[in-house]
């Protein structure tokens, strides 16, 4: 990290609204700090998120902890095979008392949405998500509801070796701005895991209990307003890029249309993905400016997902990481 | 000179009339007239009072100036009326842009003006945008005075001379007022005109022209105007009495141009919203016109002119735009106050300022602000606000506006009592509490009370309280309506006079809204309900009243069953693309000048049985046969079929035609075949599939039956002439499911007696069985598509139990009714059908005899048509018999079933000839024609394969009748085609073939004309079916390779081995042809391989070519001639060209004593024999195993005459007798000159082209030299070593550090990089640590900051890049 971390006088709110996210987030989770930003960054861009792992990674808990401490809608949708577009956006039905057609609008229509293992569903589930993502609106019986601002999918998908799921094609990966791969937590990490689970305790209702779950914790938490949520995606706008920079994302850019070893390479929308992420990086960080550093650091979570190996470079044992790295360090040669 | 002197003396006159109010003598000069004289004249006449000595001519004069000033003022209306408004943003802006336009100067092309009094029709055009014609004169004396005066441009009027002179223009006094250009009322040179402004300025326009300059003085002020004479205007013309004629029509062209600039100058002022300039102009025309003119403005202020033309839908092209605030302005230059019934004038305005993007919050806002004003300054009261409201229909919004219900009780306000029960309807329909229904009822109530009431207020409020009255509680609504009819039959009267006359007025004064007219019809249901419920002693009383009404209802309903094109009584299901059911209307709307009410709507407001009942003799059957009609249209046939019982006991005949109507519509409902069609979308992704997968064809099938039998039976009942029996066959068929035969019972039960039925009836209903049976009671994939999931046994005996049925039916019935040609017919149609479905199913030796029956029952039928068709009429005559006969004997008695394989009974043509010639006279020529206009016109339906047989048979059946003229076009164009076409089999080499493989070509030999119209051959070389995609040209596609194939193997299997049959390139072209006009197109090769020396000809082969006619497609087949062979002798040489021979040696084997060569020949035509070809005797070697694969053909060669073919030799050696293998091989020799050969061998798994004789490599295995192992062992022993102490060890900082390096291009990059490497990878000091991340900040601000080129834009990148190296080093 750049050694030095004062933020630019005017981004001083903003940086201080995002590190009070970025700590009530981290009371209840651990180690996640990389995912956290990341998270930040689509919600500072407008962009969508794509969590890659196993369950249990505290996804769900994550993207509930920074929906509340930023006051916004959260809604969860756990994909399945027998999913319908309808459970997503919403249906026409008859009202039989008044005979007449009442829009029932689906849990789409919230700020921030978590598409829990997209890659159950089926494609034509999936791909209705997708155009609400990229259209930020939906049509329900003929009549367009406009998705409510900020609008962000945070979606997980399970690694795509496992049975019984529809991978997601590349066309449908590139509306992801970042697909960002979760690792398990160190152990110090989850030991600190366990440790705060221990002291969870229990939450009365009525003449019963039940044993509260970082979720009860979740409901004490301050809120931050959404007009700060305002102010900090208009900062990102103020974060300069220089040309040098974006010389170099191009550069990348090309490399991966260009390499031998590719058959698919970065779409237009990956070196616009990889400015605004890195803007908002270089917000968070409290930079009015982007540095390689930001490029360095989001390059697998922008790129990686967008480019595919030939046949041959599967055969050969390489792997995308391996390219993209090389890509990374020729351009810094 | 005369009249001159008096146009002088009159402008004089004017002059002194004016100050000094005298008027002046005027004389006529002899044997003039005052109503010779031009209307202007003869106004200024009279305005100058007549004069003693023209007492009586005064008078007149006066008159008619009163008539030229109303004319004009028409005329200027109707020039107003024309304008068109252009407030469209994009027109606003433009002229906003432009410069402004001044009033008319006739300077402005002043020689054309002088041109105009030479030509005085050469006025401007009238039109829409551009208003013409009359003029005024004062108006236009008025401006150009005051530009005489002023002496320059007319941008300068005197606003006191266009008001003072009290002309109609007001265009100086609004330029004047807009431009605050001062008047030059002092002026000279108009002495009199400053003297009047206020007198005139209120006088009415009658009396204002009275100041009125004539054309010829307007004409003389204009051409005084560039002599500088101040007093020209008032100074005596000199002109002569042929310009005084002139005067008029260039007075009149000046005055159109004058008022076309007026107007074009207001059309600018409208776009600019300069309203008070508008105001300005309403209040220049006559008074009575102001008001009018004012409601044409609102009318005309939303249209905008059509151009430039757009094909954008209308909702989306630029319109006219205003504001809330332009509105209220508007309603402020209504003259004479603004009107209430304004209000719905202005009410498009403000939408369209919604429209435009105004909040209806706002709009709501500035009315209250406008209301909340001293009462004279309000533009709009607070009625008018209601009302404007209420025309917006904002109910909801209209209580602030309103009294209460108690203030308005009180006053006696019924508008406002009508106001406040819209607003409590829409604040019910808002949040549907019943307390606002409540309320609605009251105030209506209230404006219905006692007391004056204006007559619209009254219906509108009788119409609700009807509306209202079942609504709401039953001590209010009810009780008012039972009240209505008992207590106050006056009241009852009224209500009934109301809605009865809304409805009857409704369909002439109504006629495109059709909502509003079934509101009616279902208003006037209510009342007519409640009178007959609480008051039915009044029923008679009131009986012609109430017919009344009721014929209102039929008349809608009677011209709605004839033009909606609505078929469906409710909504019905659809599902979107993503599978989710949801409804839709079936509303379709219709009608022509009217607009027909829905049938649903009229349905609901059907007179009810009660009602129906007092209906007089006259109208009732007219009421119930509409009725009837209405619920069949919208296919509610249980609905409709008492109206139908009902009507048959007074009027059988239209009992009748609703009742076959009734079996249409019940065919349609309950066919279960029928598919319901919904979204094109829906069906291609298969949701609809869940309709059709319930296997429920038997069930319903077995209600439909039911239900039917139940009808029909209730029909017979009815006193009227029996249904058709065409629509009920009709129907009987369509209730049956495709896969399921007809039951003896359901027949019975449907059609009752079969003893009792019509043998013609029954016949067609055997007919229809037999068909059903010979098509699709077999066909498996009916079966399939109704998911009866019957095997293919179980489905035959089903077939065969429907046969049985049938026939069955058809012997009961020929015992019951006689031998009755119907009957005959389908009893032999039938055993001829059954007869052939045994042979499918298993074929035995009654099939002859059998067929042989039918035909005699055939001929039977004939006979009996024969001897009772004398008694037919034309329309019952039917060529039945002897269409099925022909067509039993071309194979099946459908024409669609017959196929290749039936075989024509010819003995059966002439005497179906002969019976039809044994028809009586008149019926056989009529027979004839028939029969043989059919036979082309039927074609189509038959199959394209037997077309041709099937033209040839009903030649020599129906001959050289003239009306076989074009099935005769067609059979000659087949003769053509036969004449043209040809296939030819073409041996390859030698006919000598012995029993060796050699090839035939298989040519198709045709006139390049017949090779043009045919589209070429190609598609003959494809299969069609194997292919991603295929067009046919309509035709289902085919596999034309594989079908030759196929028939060339039942041709020749007999005596030839088919070893290939290699296929034509589909890009196949013709070649050109032996004869003149003759092309050839290779199509096949086949080698062919004789089975044994007998065989002597190849003999004929088939390829099926298909054409198309005037008919559909028809299937040709070409044969080939027999093709003489000799397979008795030895094969002679087959012709080949271009031998290339590939030999390749795998020595790899040959420590274990084996070598094997391949050898690879290929050549034009056929490979020969390996003898033929090469002498392979390599020394020290013998063969020890040949496998010869033979010639195999690859493709024909690019000339398209020969075929390239392939040859593979696998060869395997050992060394002779078991000696060691010897050093060397040799290839074997080629034995002719021309042939090309290749020697390879096999390096490891490459291959490489040697010389004709090799040395032999041996493997390592063979020789397995000690020191190989040696050499192998002391490298693994070095390698050890060095693995184990001599390794660099890893981690090794220095080693890391080395690692790092220059970048190659010293850019920010790649020194950030650089640097951040050795940060993470060397291991600096805290100093240093802080030293490095200055350094890369500063290089990041510096060139990736906002103000690069700062602190770490100077710093040498390279320079810090080998520092930090050198530190980590």
């Amino acid at each position: 990290m750049t050694a030095p971390e004062a933020p630019v006088a005017r981004f001083v709110e903003t940086r201080a609204f995002l590190d009070q996210i970025k700590s009530r987030v981290g009371t209840v989770v651990v180690g996640q700090d990389v995912v956290v930003e990341r998270v930040l960054i689509a919600l500072l861009t407008s962009g969508h998120l794509l969590l890659q792992g196993v369950p249990g990674l505290a996804k769900t808990l994550l993207v509930a902890a920074v929906s509340k401490t930023v006051d916004l809608a959260f809604a969860r949708i756990q994909f399945t095979i027998d999913l319908l577009p309808s459970d997503i956006v919403g249906s026409e039905i008859l009202d039989q008392q008044t005979h007449e057609f009442r829009v029932h609008q689906g849990p789409i229509f919230t700020n921030l949405l978590l598409a829990d293992e997209i890659n159950r569903a089926a494609p034509k589930v999936q791909s209705a998500l997708l155009e609400a993502m990229q259209e930020r609106r939906v049509t329900i019986g003929g009549e367009n509801f406009a998705l409510p601002a900020p609008f962000l999918v945070i979606a997980t998908q399970n690694p795509v070796e496992q049975a019984g799921t529809f991978e997601l094609p590349e066309a449908q990966l590139d509306r992801f701005m970042l697909l960002h791969r979760l690792q398990y937590l160190k152990p110090e990490e989850e030991k600190e895991v366990l440790r705060r689970n221990t002291k969870l305790g229990v939450r009365r209702d009525g003449k019963g209990a039940v044993a509260r779950t970082e979720f009860d914790v979740l409901d004490g938490q301050d809120k931050g307003s959404a007009e700060q949520l305002v102010r900090a995606m208009e900062d990102v706008q103020e974060v300069h890029v220089s040309e040098t920079f974006i010389e170099h994302v191009i550069e990348i850019v090309n490399r991966t249309r260009n390499h031998p070893l590719l058959e698919l390479g970065c779409s237009p929308r990956a070196g616009i993905s990889l400015v605004k992420a890195s803007r908002a990086r270089a917000l968070i960080h409290g930079r009015d400016y982007v540095v390689p550093e930001d490029m360095f650091a989001l390059a697998e979570d922008v790129i990686l997902h967008r480019i595919r190996l030939s046949y041959e470079a599967v055969a050969d044992g390489y792997t995308s990481q391996q390219v993209l790295q090389e890509i990374l360090s020729e351009v810094a040669k | 000179m005369r009249l001159l002197s008096l146009l002088s003396a009159g402008v004089s006159c004017l002059c002194v009339s004016l100050s000094a109010q005298t008027p002046p003598a005027v004389e006529l000069p002899p044997g003039v007239h005052i109503e010779d004289l031009p209307p202007e004249v003869q106004a200024q006449l009279a305005a100058q009072g007549g004069g003693a000595q023209q007492g009586g001519a005064a008078v007149a004069a006066q008159d008619a100036a009163e008539k030229a000033a109303e004319q004009k003022a028409q005329r200027r209306l109707q020039e107003f009326k024309k304008v068109v408004f252009d407030r469209r943003p994009s027109s606003i802006l433009k002229a906003w842009a432009q410069p402004e336009l001044k009033p008319y100067d006739p300077s402005e092309d002043k020689g054309e003006a002088k041109g105009e009094a030479a030509a005085p029709n050469d006025g401007d055009a009238a039109g829409a945008t551009r208003p013409a014609g009359g003029a005024d004169v004062s108006g236009g004396a008025g401006q150009i005075r005051t530009m005489s005066g002023a002496r320059v441009a007319p941008s300068a009027p005197a606003r006191s001379v266009s008001r003072a002179t009290a002309t109609l223009s007001v265009r100086p006094a609004r330029s004047a007022a807009r431009r605050s250009v001062p008047a030059r009322t002092g002026s000279a040179l108009i002495p009199a005109v400053p003297t009047r402004p206020a007198a005139a300025t209120a006088a009415s326009p009658a009396t204002t022209t009275s100041t009125a300059l004539s054309a010829a003085q307007i004409q003389a002020l204009i051409d005084a105007e560039g002599a500088d004479a101040p007093a020209a205007a008032a100074a005596p013309a000199p002109a002569s009495g042929a310009a005084a004629v002139a005067v008029p029509p260039s007075d009149a062209a000046l005055e159109a141009k004058v008022l076309k600039r007026e107007l074009e100058m207001l059309q600018r002022d409208v776009t600019l919203s300069r309203w008070d300039q508008v105001a300005a102009f309403l209040r220049t025309l006559a008074e009575k016109d102001r008001k009018p003119a004012y409601e044409h403005l609102l009318k005309v202020l939303l249209r905008h002119p059509n151009k430039p033309q757009s094909r954008l839908p209308a909702n989306l092209q630029e319109r006219n735009r205003f504001s809330f605030e332009e509105a209220f302005v508007l309603a402020s230059m209504a003259p004479g106050g603004f009107d209430k019934k304004q209000a719905k004038l202005l009410a498009p305005i403000v939408k369209r300022a919604m429209d435009g993007g105004g909040v209806r919050e706002e709009w709501i806002r500035l009315l209250g602000v406008e209301v909340s004003k001293a009462e004279e300054a309000q533009r709009v009261d607070r009625r008018e606000a209601a009302v404007l409201l209420s025309t917006l229909d904002m109910n909801e919004e209209l209580g602030a506006f309103l009294p209460t219900a108690t203030e308005a009780e009180e006053r006696g306000d019924r508008e406002a009592l009508n106001l406040l029960a819209r607003h409590a309807l829409a604040m019910f329909g808002k949040d549907r509490r019943s307390e606002w229904l409540e309320t609605a009822w009251e105030v209506t109530q209230a404006a219905l009370a006692e007391g004056e009431i204006a007559e619209a207020q009254k219906e509108e409020a009788l119409l609700r309280a009807v509306d209202l009255a079942p609504k709401v509680r039953a001590e209010l609504g009810p009780a008012w309506l039972k009240q209505s009819f008992t207590d106050r039959p006056e009241r009852g009267m009224e209500i009934v006079a109301t809605i009865g006359g809304q409805v009857a007025s409704g369909f002439a004064n109504k006629a495109r809204d059709a909502a509003y007219r079934a509101g009616g019809l279902k208003l006037q249901k209510t009342a007519v309900e409640a009178l007959l419920e609480t008051a039915p002693e009044l029923a008679d009383q009131w009986r012609s009243s109430l017919q009344l009404m009721a014929s209102g209802w039929v008349q809608e309903a009677s011209y709605s069953n004839q033009y909606s094109k609505t078929s469906s009584y409710g909504s019905y299901m659809q599902r979107d693309q993503f599978g989710n059911a949801y409804w839709t209307s079936r509303r379709m709307g219709g009608g022509g000048q009217v607009t027909a009410i829905e049938p649903a709507d009229l349905l609901e407001a059907q007179p009810n049985d009660r009602w129906a009942s007092i209906l007089g003799a006259d109208l009732r059957p007219h009421f119930t046969t509409v009725s009837a009609q209405l619920w069949l249209k919208v296919n509610e046939y249980e609905k409709a079929f008492p109206y139908i019982e009902r009507l048959a006991s007074t009027n059988g005949r239209k009992a009748k035609e609703l009742a076959d109507e009734f079996l249409r519509v019940w065919k349609n409902n309950n066919n279960p075949n029928a598919r319901n069609r919904g979204s094109n979308y829906i069906y291609v992704y298969g949701f609809d599939d869940r309709a059709n997968s319930i296997p429920l064809t038997r069930a319903k099938q077995e209600r439909n039956l039911a239900e039917l039998a139940d009808y029909v039976a209730r029909l017979r009942e009815l006193p009227m002439e029996p249904v058709d029996p065409g629509l009920l066959t009709e129907a009987f068929v369509a209730a049956h499911s495709l896969a399921e035969v007809y039951q003896l019972e359901t027949i019975e039960a449907v059609f009752g007696d079969i003893a009792a039925l019509d043998p013609v009836v029954l016949g067609q209903l055997i007919g229809r069985m037999r068909m059903n049976l010979a098509t699709i009671w077999r066909t498996p994939a009916v079966q399939q598509q109704a998911k009866t999931r019957r095997s293919q046994q179980e489905m035959l005996a089903e077939v065969a139990a429907g046969y049985a049925t049938a026939i069955t039916l058809a012997r009961d019935s020929l015992v019951s009714r006689g031998r009755h040609w119907s009957l005959l017919t389908a009893l032999a149609t039938l055993l001829h059908d059954q007869n052939n479905f045994k042979k499918e199913a298993m074929p035995d030796s009654s099939f002859s005899e059998v067929r042989k029956n039918a035909f005699e029952l055939l001929a039977e039928a004939s006979d009996h048509y024969a001897s009772i068709c004398e008694d037919f009429s034309q329309t019952e005559e039917t060529d039945t018999v002897y269409t099925s006969w022909f067509y039993a004997a071309l194979g099946a008695s459908d024409l669609g079933a017959i196929d290749e394989s039936m075989v024509v009974a010819n003995s059966q043509l002439p005497l179906i000839k002969q019976a039809m010639a044994d028809l009586p006279e008149g019926h056989r020529e009529r027979m004839e024609a028939s029969f043989a206009n059919a036979l082309f016109t039927r074609m189509s339906s038959v199959k394209p394969d037997i077309k041709f047989r099937y033209l040839k048979a009903g030649f020599e059946v129906a001959g050289d009748h003239e009306q076989t003229k074009d099935a005769r076009e067609v059979w000659d164009y087949y003769q053509d085609l036969i004449a043209e076409i040809r296939l030819e089999v073409v041996v390859d080499g030698s006919s000598q073939v012995g029993t060796e493989p050699f090839g035939v070509r298989v040519d198709i030999v045709h006139t390049d004309a017949v090779g043009r119209e045919s589209g070429g051959f190609q598609k003959y070389a494809t299969n069609q079916n194997n292919q991603a995609y295929a067009y046919n040209y309509g035709r289902p596609t085919e596999n034309y390779r594989d079908k030759f194939h196929d028939a060339a193997i039942a041709s020749l299997q007999e005596n030839f081995e088919i070893l290939s049959a290699t296929f034509n390139s589909e890009n196949m072209e013709p070649l050109k042809g032996d004869e003149q006009g003759w092309e050839r197109t290779p199509y096949a090769y086949l080698l062919l391989q004789a089975r044994g020396p007998q065989v002597d000809r190849i003999p004929e082969v088939k390829l099926d070519l298909d054409f198309k006619d005037t008919t559909g497609f028809f299937i040709m087949p070409v044969v080939s001639s027999p093709v003489a062979i000799d397979a008795s002798r030895e094969q002679d040489q087959r012709p080949f060209d271009g031998l290339e021979v590939t030999q390749l040696l795998d020595e790899r084997k040959l420590d274990e004593g084996k070598v094997t060569l391949e050898i690879k020949a290929k050549s034009e035509g056929l490979v020969p024999d390996l003898d033929d070809i090469l002498a392979l005797d390599p020394p020290g070697f013998r063969v020890s195993k040949m496998d010869d694969q033979g010639a195999a053909v690859v493709r024909f060669s690019p000339d398209q005459d020969a075929v390239e073919s392939e040859r593979v030799w696998l060869i395997a050696m050992e060394p002779q007798d078991g000696a060691a293998a010897p050093g060397s091989f040799r290839f074997g020799a080629p034995k002719l000159d021309e042939m090309k050969t290749t020697y390879q061998r096999y390096d490891d798994a490459d291959l490489e082209t040697v010389a004709g004789e090799i040395a032999l490599r041996r493997g390592l295995s063979g020789s397995n030299p000690w020191w190989a192992w040696l050499l192998l062992g002391a490298g693994s022993l070095l390698y050890l070593v060095w693995f184990l102490f001599a390794r660099p060890s890893e981690g090794d900082g220095d080693a890391a550090a080395d690692a790092l390096k220059m970048p190659e291009t010293v850019t920010p990059f790649s020194v950030l990089a650089l640097l951040h490497q050795v940060r993470a990878r060397c291991d600096l000091s805290a100093e240093q640590q802080r030293e490095l991340a200055a350094d890369v900040h500063r290089i990041e601000a510096g060139h990736f900051g906002k103000d690069a080129g700062g602190d770490g834009h100077d710093l040498d990148l390279a320079a810090a890049a080998r520092r930090w190296l050198g530190a980590a080093r």
